[in-house]
């Protein structure tokens, strides 16, 4: 996390994971004829054939199979629970590192990269995309520090599914301390509009581990609140609630048919995108181009 | 140590609050950011119990800090051991209580006690201090020379002891004696002494403070009043004349007494009666602040006699004591030719010099020269009045009468020719011619320490000049050889002989009190001349009965008194050659017991001591005694301590170092809690 651009971190970390996986720089693809279909009214005129209609006098609209990248939508959790670092390296920089470490690698493969941060609501918003500039203009908000009191999974998940009707890649970023039901409800209503899912859960070691020993007001990075914990008293208690809380969120992810990753600050960031595409790998859907040359499948 | 202020010691409370700090603020005062809290169980606040002290040597540091901060604030210093004793060097305390006879009024002695009491726990350890009482006489109750035997401790217990058993006496208020003799006792410490009187008193204005006015009080002597007082009024008796009035008329004898009446006294209305007696009593009114003259019905009768004031409230001076009066019946024989009522003679003076009074009468009896004369006539007779030389009959009854102590006055008068002196005390036959009349004479070189001439020797009555002798005889030594001269002529000529002779004595007067040969009969002089002569045998007859406390009393040797009877029916047995009675302490009826029977004299009150109300204590001021307040030494001692102190701390100046450790122990507690604070943030990003 020395390196303070975004983009070059990013790009150090997909190139150091490119030299490991030698993957080929091949791209392409096409729009294809799938079939003809009858007209009826409502349909859009535009995909009419008129030259069969010439021929035939029969109104028929002709289908294309969709075959564009992959529309890969990378939501980051921009709460200031994200912002609580133990060891230097905040969730937040380790979650947009990653989020920006997928953005471009997907984008050197001139797949669609969209990126929604959210706190208890949407921040901001870009719809995956591949032009030039894309990736610096989503660098640029990933610049942005956490401000969010609150996280809501929820309500910006599903505002974010309800405003991608294709099917895409979620690739979500956050420390999900929300509770598992919610967990279970954003991504379930993902994955239930067809989408894929893999969700990351960002964690800083000392939230999993809870090695303090001094007591003292801990304050919640979101609300404020101060309790007074003695660690030696509090400790076991903490991790063991913790540990399963992090186990529901896991069933709660996996039992919707995400891919769910819980990684620590302190893990090298090319295994969260080794991690991304031995999930999609698991599910025969990796982002990288395939030899069947389809992204994600139906 | 000592301390200046030592007031700042509270601000040692201030430590209690790093310390309550510690205990109560339990929570540290830093936070730990954290994601979220949601899966802490916060933990209870710790019991009071398992509080416990973390940062002690930050806690030391700070206490340290405040309690050095409050050591300076109470300006520190060190008493040496020099400073010490100069303030509690050598203070001399007199405490003068009063025992006058008006200290017998109401409780005013238990207060007076009390008083005195409170004087001598208030000495300190340092000072010298000795307790004088004082009425008419001053006395020492404890001297300073026995006071410094003492230890410090037993001094004041001693001292203490002592004046409880004092007692107020029935004596008058000497004040002004007794201030000097305490002012002078407290300046034989030396020069450097200084001192205070501190004087238990009523302060009556019947005290005497008349000798104070040719007494430079001493600037190191002061006075401390501690004034006892009765609220109430107080009426005393005084008697003006023991000599009851009989001038008027045939009534009852008067008495004339004085009833005074303090200004403060609720009563008005009082009674005089005689004790043990149906006489009426007599009413007086007295307003207050007033005194009247009563006269007072004596009942008859020579006893003695006590007259009582009824209705005062303080009974101390209500009684006054009348001595009964013994009258002496004296005869005088007087041997020669005269004739009773030939102005020209001797004998028509003579008869003529003794009035009668209340106490004495006195007869003279005259014997021409060939009258019969024995020696029991003449033995008791105080005096021969020998006009002409006697037969030898007469010759031998008066060496009787001059054995037996008899007084014969022998008067030389004018003769044909000349004659020898009477055959008596050893008297020559040698002829006495007659001076030669040229000129008027007048004595000289009288001898005034004779008893004959004393009566006659104060100032006012020991003019003879105009007494002129025109005829005299001369005398020498060898007409009476080993007379003594008692007086003599301008011519040189001896005027006065004495010879005694026996227990008696010869007087030979060399002129007489014939109009023919001088003035004398008709002078001032020949009454108490003549009264001394008949006064030369029993000694003088006191004619006062009437005395005050303390007086004395003179008593003739020849009276022989062996004892004296007090009113209290104690009896003090007279030496020998006694010539006074000095113990007369207490009023009432004294008894003179001699061998002619028991002569009675009357002790009353000195009139001064019923002046009870209080003296203003500027009038003291006004004779210069040098007034303080009480405590007004202890705070002058305070301030001067006070001021010693401030002086040995500045010139100490510990303060300073202590601010200075202070700070520096604030210094190391701040480094050292920025270095712990420091180190536990750090331990909290990286556990």
């Amino acid at each position: 996390m020395r390196i303070k651009s975004l983009q070059l971190r990013a790009r150090v970390v997909v190139e150091g994971f490119d030299k490991g996986i030698h993957r080929s720089p091949y791209h392409g693809f096409s729009v294809e004829f799938s079939e003809y279909r009858q007209y009826t009214p409502g349909d859009d005129l535009r995909y009419l054939d008129w030259h069969l209609f010439a021929r035939s006098d029969r109104y028929y609209i002709k289908k294309f199979e969709d075959e564009t990248n992959l529309r890969c939508h990378l939501i980051v959790d921009a709460s200031r629970s994200m912002s609580y670092g133990s060891a230097g390296v905040s969730k937040w920089d380790y979650a947009r590192t990653a989020a920006a470490t997928v953005a471009y690698f997907l984008s050197r493969q001139r797949d669609a990269v969209g990126l929604v941060t959210f706190e208890d609501k949407v921040v901001d918003y870009v719809p995956p995309r591949v032009r030039p500039g894309h990736l610096a203009h989503l660098m640029a908000l990933l610049h942005r520090e956490p401000l969010g009191h609150a996280t809501d999974l929820v309500g910006p998940l599903n505002e974010v599914g309800a405003a991608t009707p294709r099917r895409g890649l979620f690739v979500v970023f956050s420390d999900l301390l929300v509770p598992a039901e919610a967990v279970r409800a954003a991504i379930g209503n993902l994955r239930g509009a067809g989408h894929d899912v893999v969700v990351f859960q960002v964690l800083d070691p000392e939230e999993v581990r809870f090695n303090f020993d001094t007591p003292g007001m801990f304050r919640d990075a979101e609300t404020g609140q101060e309790v007074f914990i003695d660690p030696r008293a509090a400790g076991g208690t903490y991790r063991a609630r913790f540990a399963a809380h992090a186990s529901e969120v896991r069933k709660a992810c996996v039992g919707v048919g995400a891919d769910f990753e819980q990684v620590t600050t302190d893990r090298p960031l090319e295994l969260v995108l080794f991690d991304l595409l031995r999930a999609r790998a698991r599910r025969g859907r990796a982002p990288g181009r395939t030899a069947a040359g389809r992204g994600g499948g139906r | 140590m000592s301390f200046l202020a030592p007031l700042f010691a509270l601000g040692f409370l201030a430590v209690a609050a790093p310390i309550l700090f510690h205990l109560i603020r339990r929570r540290p005062k830093g936070t730990v950011p954290f994601s979220s809290v949601m899966f802490l169980t916060p933990s209870p606040p710790p019991p009071a119990n398992r509080r416990r002290l973390d940062q002690l040597l930050l806690l030391l540091l700070r206490a340290a800090a405040l309690v050095l901060f409050g050591l300076a604030f109470m300006r520190p210093f060190f008493r040496l051991d020099a400073a010490e004793g100069a303030g509690e060097s050598g203070r001399r305390v007199v405490v003068l209580i009063d025992t006058s006879a008006s200290m017998r009024r109401g409780n005013l002695w238990k207060q007076a006690v009390a008083k005195a009491d409170g004087a001598l726990a208030e000495c300190r350890p340092a000072d010298h201090f000795a307790v004088y009482a004082f009425d008419r006489t001053v006395r020492p109750v404890m001297g300073f020379a026995e006071s410094d035997l003492l230890e410090p401790q037993q001094r004041v217990a001693v001292a203490r002891d002592r004046v409880s058993q004092l007692k107020p006496t029935w004596g008058a208020t000497a004040l002004d004696r007794a201030l000097i003799e305490c002012a002078g006792a407290i300046l034989e410490g030396g020069n450097t002494a200084t001192g205070k009187v501190v004087l238990v008193s009523d302060l009556q204005q019947g005290a005497s403070l008349t000798e104070l006015t040719g007494f430079e009080w001493p600037a190191e002597v002061e006075l401390e009043l501690r004034t006892v007082a009765d609220d109430r009024g107080n009426a005393g008796l005084t008697v003006l004349t023991d000599r009851a009035d009989t001038d008027k008329g045939n009534g009852p004898a008067q008495l004339r007494v004085r009833v005074t009446n303090d200004a403060g006294a609720a009563q008005e209305r009082f009674k005089l009666a005689w004790v043990g007696t149906t006489a009426a009593e007599v009413e007086a009114y007295i307003p207050p602040s007033e005194s009247r003259v009563v006269k007072v019905p004596r009942p008859a009768g020579g006893t003695s006699q006590t007259l009582r004031l009824v209705g005062d409230a303080h009974d101390f001076d209500n009684t006054v004591c009348l001595a009964g009066t013994q009258r002496r019946e004296w005869t005088v024989y007087f041997l020669g030719a005269d004739m009773a009522t030939d102005p020209d003679g001797l004998l028509y003076f003579l008869e003529r010099t003794w009035d009668e009074t209340p106490e004495r009468l006195v007869r003279v009896v005259a014997r021409k020269p060939d009258d019969p004369l024995t020696a029991d006539e003449v033995r008791t007779s105080p005096l021969v009045v020998l006009a002409e030389p006697p037969s030898a009959d007469r010759v031998r009854v008066l060496e009787k009468y001059l054995e037996d102590g008899g007084t014969v006055l022998s008067v030389l008068g004018t003769t044909p020719k000349p004659a020898p002196l009477p055959a008596l005390a050893g008297a020559t036959s040698k002829a006495v011619e007659e001076a030669s009349g040229n000129r008027d004479e007048m004595l000289r070189d009288i001898a005034f320490g004779h008893p004959l001439f004393a009566p006659l020797s104060g100032p006012q009555f020991s003019d003879f000049t105009k007494i002129h002798f025109w005829k005299h005889r001369k005398l020498n030594d060898q007409h009476l050889p080993g007379a003594k001269v008692l007086a003599w002529f301008d011519d040189g000529d001896p005027a006065v002989l004495e010879k005694p002779t026996g227990r008696g004595r010869l007087v030979l007067w060399a002129s007489s009190w014939r109009p023919a040969d001088s003035q004398l009969a008709r002078s001032s002089k020949f009454v108490p001349l003549m009264t001394a002569l008949l006064e030369l045998r029993d000694g003088r007859v006191p004619t006062a009965t009437q005395h005050r406390i303390g007086d004395r009393i003179s008593i003739s040797p020849s009276a022989a008194a062996t004892r004296v009877r007090k009113p209290d029916g104690t009896t003090v047995t007279l030496a020998a050659d006694a010539i006074a009675f000095d113990a007369t302490d207490q009023p009432g009826e004294y008894g003179l017991e001699t061998p002619a029977g028991v002569r009675p004299f009357a002790i009353n009150l000195d009139p001064t001591e019923s002046l009870t109300a209080p003296i203003p204590a500027e009038t003291l001021e006004q004779f210069g005694c040098k007034l303080v307040n009480r405590g007004d030494d202890a705070r002058r001692a305070e301030a001067e301590r006070q001021q010693q102190n401030t002086e040995l701390e500045r010139n100490q100046s510990i303060w300073r170092v202590l601010i200075l450790v202070a700070i520096a122990a604030l210094l190391v507690e701040t480094t050292l809690s920025g270095w712990r604070t420091r180190a536990a943030q750090w331990e909290v990003v990286t556990p």
